[in-house]
């Protein structure tokens, strides 16, 4: 295969006075599909906007290749990508309209005229006889049903039914861009798997040129084992931060193939004092969820979490991991529940009084999944520590003692007075950890605690709790990075919740 | 490049504009308006503006106090008190405000007759706490509604679970730190709406109700002073202008007290307006 | 929506009965007040040879009254009397002679006006909200299709002191002018304008009334610019993305190819279909549904204050206003409690259209 030809584009994003993106050169492969590593916030999600057209707002001052953005937008190229292109965006709930069904929504536009809808929608609910999809198609998008799963499928079949028109034309030639942004986020791995291979078997096809922005390093070793033909026509690429500057730089894919090949969980401590038991039967919503040893759920066994053990709770996306991270911390009620914590036994009818006086900041805490949302965004750095039940109010050299556990030095120092909103995705996260973890509570869940964070940033976290294991606390994980954390935690202590 | 930068803060260059119509206004009668007419209209202006300062004041206080009070005693489970509150609450809103400030008016007017309630800023008071009373549920409502978005987020959860109290959450977290533009654009458009009602009240009461509320008890407002004789005729002779366009000249000489007080009024109200769509613009509320 | 309906019917029952309470607890204060003074004055006023509008007479009634009553300012007394034959005079129930109570006539006579009220509240209600519709489209679209408004566009020419030409500067000189004056007419109390008009038509007829509920007080321009906001709220949102990528319709000229038609300016039910305008207007209307509620009783309280302002007998804020001058307290009470419940109806019928909305697109009907 030739090298490729790169689509070479130089933008300049603002908002008022602020500038969000500055990069000089971002590079798209043509005809090729590029994997797009980087930390969130970083500004994947606006350069990508940028690139397809949809900057032209009044939101936004955006200069791409010295044009403004409304003259970028009627250029024949940009014109020719947003004929024949699609852009699958992140948030699924936010993305589909509330007023019209999923049907309606999937046959809108130039969608009207694809004749693949059958195939595509069996393809992607393939293996799950509970949900069929033709059922869902006369129901309008809502927060709660259907899922985040279901509704970010949807956005996929629009995306496949606009890659098959595509693919009708036969015309390789024809400027397009299909553009995924974190497609699979709300889906577990089987899924995840399901979609990038209806992507890689359309580009067997006829070669078009795609990106898709992800945080999942696995998809190297998926890619690397299911897809060895596409070696060449996959480029994985990492936007990152370079003393202050934008760049788009290669990601080498055996610098995590290698890191994983040296990873071994630690040895479980044999005298670790029990911190928590949760009964394997839990009630919530009028659904059965069984906490089990195995996938399937035919060995139920209690949830014991160790003084000093990590444990890793797994689970297909919309089981309810979240959901029993939130009964455990008081959170959520349900209509059965058990618990042994410490010296307590705590049920659905515990009174809140409990949790606020005994549980919340003292012997147990949760770092959400979504920094942007768990943090205050117009607190600064140190007002963030602010209002936790230490013994005293936080000192500003407490802070930056915190703060160093995660962040170099300097840099520690940099944004001690800087506002929240104003730090990147993966210092938010970061920030958003060591809230947390400050509290030195008995037991800590963590709720996808590498969301957001580039490889180098995973690494230090995962230290930072192996640290944190020795010195005795006990740590309960939710994530769907199964190949990381299967690296990081023995098979005694993994669960499987299931429904 | 001053031009976009004022023109990306319309809220400061309305304020602007105010400012300098005012100061004209003032200059103007300043030169042509006889000296008790000018004091009447600045006494009357400072009272409105003062009144409706007041009411916006003490919206804030009651709609900050019931928009929290009632979400924490929603959280602690006091359904009883939550319920009886949400209930009288509703109760004010479906009083047309006009009704209701003129029944605290008769009120008021029985305590001016008992004597007992004595002195102008005392009255300029309780008049604009009757006023609040009607206007600080659209505060209420907002303080609810932005505790109400970020509870329903991981904001307020992921703080509870790190032993942060629920009052610094409500009060410091989403009301202080997140919230005050929004409440500020709500005060600005409450003291329009404080300063259309008083005024109003204040011209029904001084041509209706003469008899029953002596409008020399209460503080003159810029509705009061408009409900003159006097000025009642310069606003008519407005109307002449349709028929007698070369009239127009006369109005700013001879007739600039009733002009003096429906410009600052209406102007006054024009510009508050401005002023929030402005803000709304600028900070994407 | 049960629990609405219930929370509505209480409500409406509590104030109901709050009402009749102040109602009993004024008439028998009024009553005995009444009864009192006349007692007391009973003896003085049936004497045939005195006459006390007769200065003589006066001054002998007063010398009489110190000599038998010592001790007891027989001012007073003659000021009761005063009062009380003033009374007589200009008190309604005093002059046809008839009880302060209300009379199946005097609540047929309130019905009527309270039935006119309603109809020019209804009439109003649909004027503005079409014409705040129109208005809001108007401005939204003018914003997307850039440009700035007139006033904005002369600050920068000043600020920038760039050139421009003679006749773009007159015609942006005029338009600012013309949003001047506009603006002025929109955010004056109803009873500047009237006034203003005043003699120069008839400024007591329905239909002035419904004009000037209209177009002063702020409320067209209120709800426009509610509405306004929203469409733009609604145009930051991510569907509108997807439905870019689907390649629905997405330019902003007036009947243009890929645009709006002009026509969506007069027609409510016109949708614009095919065009991204049409999502993101339905629904900035269907959040503009629960605003109706204070839309509505911002209304109200502009209706009564046109009412009041102008004096316009015959009228049921001018009633209010006359009753509250007579103290005829009991139809003060009346004509109070008809506006809190055609508050309570039309919050009633929102929030039955909410239900219905919201029911359907939560996949539940």
């Amino acid at each position: 295969m030739n090298s490729p030809r790169e689509l070479s584009f130089s933008i300049r994003i603002r908002a008022g006075n602020r500038t969000l993106v500055d990069i000089p050169d971002y590079s798209l492969p043509e005809r090729r599909l590029m994997i797009l590593f980087g930390e969130s916030g970083i500004g994947k999600s606006l350069i990508n906007r940028a690139v397809y057209g949809l900057l032209d707002g009044d939101e936004f001052q955006a200069t791409i290749n010295g044009q403004d953005a409304a003259s970028y937008t009627s250029t024949p190229w940009v014109r020719s990508v947003q004929e024949n292109g699609f852009f699958v965006f992140q948030e699924p709930s936010t993305h589909l309209y509330p007023l019209l069904t999923l049907g309606e929504q999937l046959r809108e536009g130039s969608l009207k005229d694809s004749v693949s809808e059958d195939a595509i929608l069996g393809e992607l609910w393939s293996g799950t006889p509970t949900a069929r999809p033709s059922s869902l198609l006369g129901v309008y998008p809502k927060p709660y049903r259907p899922s985040g799963g279901e509704k970010q499928r949807m956005l996929l079949a629009m995306a496949f039914k606009k890659i098959d028109l595509f693919l009708a034309r036969g015309e390789a030639e024809l400027p397009s861009l299909f553009l995924f942004d974190e497609p699979t986020g709300s889906l577990d791995n089987r899924f995840r798997d399901i979609v990038l291979s209806m992507l890689f078997d359309r580009y067997r096809r006829m070669a078009f040129t795609g990106v898709v922005v992800s945080h999942d390093y696995s998809l190297i070793s998926m890619i690397r084992k299911e897809h060895k033909d596409l070696a060449e026509a996959v480029v994985f690429r990492e936007l990152a931060l370079e003393k202050s500057a934008l760049v788009l730089r290669k990601f080498e894919p055996e610098t995590y193939l290698g890191w994983l090949s040296v990873q071994h969980p630690p040895p479980r401590s044999p005298g670790g004092r029990q911190i928590a038991r949760i009964e394997s039967d839990v009630g919530v919503f009028h659904r059965t969820l069984t906490i089990a040893r195995d996938r399937e759920g035919s060995v139920p066994a209690p949830l014991v979490l160790n003084q000093g053990a990590m444990t890793y709770l797994k689970a297909p996306s919309g089981t309810g991991k979240t959901t029993l991270a939130k009964m455990m911390i008081g959170l959520l009620r349900g209509e059965r529940f058990s618990m042994t914590l410490g010296g307590d036994t705590v049920g659905v009818g515990t009174r809140e009084e409990f949790w606020r006086k005994r549980v919340w900041g003292k012997s147990m805490t949760m770092v959400f999944q979504h920094a942007d949302e768990a943090l205050n965004p117009r607190s600064t750095v140190f007002d963030t520590f602010k209002g936790l039940p230490t013994e005293s109010m936080p000192t500003r050299d407490w802070v930056r003692r915190t703060l160093h556990e995660l962040f170099e030095p300097d840099m520690a120092d940099e944004i001690l007075e800087r506002e929240v909103s104003n730090l990147s995705g993966g210092q938010k996260q970061r920030l958003n950890l060591l809230r947390g973890l400050s509290l030195e509570t008995g037991l800590i869940i963590l709720d996808e605690p590498l969301n957001g964070l580039d490889f180098e940033s995973s690494i230090r976290v995962l230290d930072l709790l192996r640290e944190r294991q020795q010195r005795g606390n006990s740590i309960l994980v939710i994530s769907h990075n199964e190949e990381i954390f299967d690296s990081q935690v023995g098979d005694e202590g993994i669960y499987y919740l299931v429904q | 490049m001053k031009g976009e930068k004022l023109a990306a803060r319309p809220d400061l260059v309305w304020l602007l504009v105010w400012l300098a119509g005012m100061g004209v206004l003032l200059l103007w009668d300043l030169a042509f308006l006889n000296n008790p007419a000018l004091k009447r209209l600045l006494n009357a202006l400072f009272n409105t503006l003062a009144a409706g300062l007041t009411v916006v004041v003490l919206a804030l206080l009651l709609g900050w106090a019931c928009g929290a009070g009632l979400y924490l005693l929603e959280r602690r489970g006091r359904k009883g008190v939550y319920l009886t509150m949400t209930f009288l609450l509703n109760i004010v809103r479906s009083v047309p405000q006009i009704v209701g400030i003129l029944a605290g008016y008769i009120v008021l007017t029985l305590l001016i007759e008992r004597e007992v309630l004595v002195g102008s800023a005392a009255l300029l008071f309780w008049m604009s706490a009757i006023v609040a009373v009607f206007v600080f549920l659209d505060i209420a409502d907002l303080v609810r509604g932005r505790i109400a978005q970020f509870a329903a987020l991981d904001f307020y959860p992921a703080m509870l679970c790190c032993g942060v109290s629920e009052a610094r959450i409500v009060n410091v977290e989403i009301l202080w730190k997140n919230s005050r533009a929004h409440l500020l654009h709500a005060m600005i458009a409450v003291f329009g709406m404080a300063v259309f009602l008083q005024c109003s009240i204040d011209f029904i009461l001084s041509v209706g109700l003469s008899t029953e509320v002596s409008a020399s008890n209460f503080p003159a407002t810029l509705g009061g002073l408009l409900a003159t004789m006097d000025s009642k005729q310069d606003i008519l002779a407005v109307g002449t202008i349709l028929t007698d366009p070369a009239y127009t000249p006369q109005l700013f000489f001879r007739h600039l007290q009733g002009l003096s007080v429906a410009f600052a009024l209406i102007f006054t109200l024009l510009c508050i307006h401005t002023i929030t769509a402005g803000f709304v613009r600028r900070r994407r509320l | 929506m049960r629990s609405k309906v219930i929370e509505h019917g209480l409500s409406v029952f509590c104030v109901g009965l709050l009402f009749l309470a102040a109602l009993w607890w004024y008439s028998s204060m009024q009553s005995d007040s009444r009864a009192q003074r006349d007692e007391a004055l009973a003896p003085f006023l049936s004497l045939d040879s005195v006459d006390l509008s007769n200065p003589y007479h006066r001054e002998l009634f007063r010398e009489t009254a110190e000599t038998f009553f010592p001790g007891q300012p027989s001012d007073s007394l003659l000021g009761a009397i005063d009062s009380y034959r003033a009374e007589r005079f200009t008190n309604r129930e005093y002059k046809s002679g008839v009880e302060r109570t209300m009379t199946g006539a005097d609540l047929a006579r309130l019905g009527g006006m309270y039935l006119q009220f309603v109809a020019v509240y209804l009439v109003t209600l649909l004027l503005t909200s079409v014409a705040a519709r129109s208005l809001a489209v108007l401005t939204f679209v003018s914003a997307k299709q850039g440009g700035g408004s007139a006033p904005t566009r002369l600050l920068r020419l000043v600020l920038e002191r760039r050139g421009a030409d003679g006749r773009m500067l007159l015609r942006l000189l005029l338009r600012a002018a013309g949003s001047a004056v506009a603006g002025f007419i929109l955010f004056s109390p109803a009873y500047v304008v009237a006034y203003a008009l005043k003699g120069r038509i008839d400024t007591g007829s329905i239909l002035f009334m419904i004009l000037l509920a209209v177009f002063t007080n702020g409320v067209l321009i209120n709800y426009a610019t509610r509405f306004f906001n929203l469409l733009t709220a609604e145009s930051r949102k991510g569907y509108v993305d997807t439905a870019r990528v689907k390649n629905l319709r997405a330019g902003w000229g007036w009947n243009s190819p890929h645009g709006l038609p002009l026509r969506l300016l007069w027609r409510p039910r016109e949708f614009a279909t095919g065009h991204i305008f049409q999502q993101i207007y339905l629904q900035a209307r269907f959040q503009l549904v629960p605003a109706l509620k204070e839309h509505a009783s911002f209304l109200i309280t502009g209706l009564i204050i046109i009412e009041m302002a102008l004096n316009i007998q015959g009228h049921l804020g001018y009633e209010l206003l006359q009753n509250i001058l007579y103290r005829r307290y009991d139809v003060v009470v009346t004509i109070l409690f008809g506006m809190f419940l055609l508050v309570k109806l039309t919050e009633l019928a929102v929030d039955w259209r909410v239900h219905l909305v919201t029911r359907r697109f939560a996949n539940e009907g």
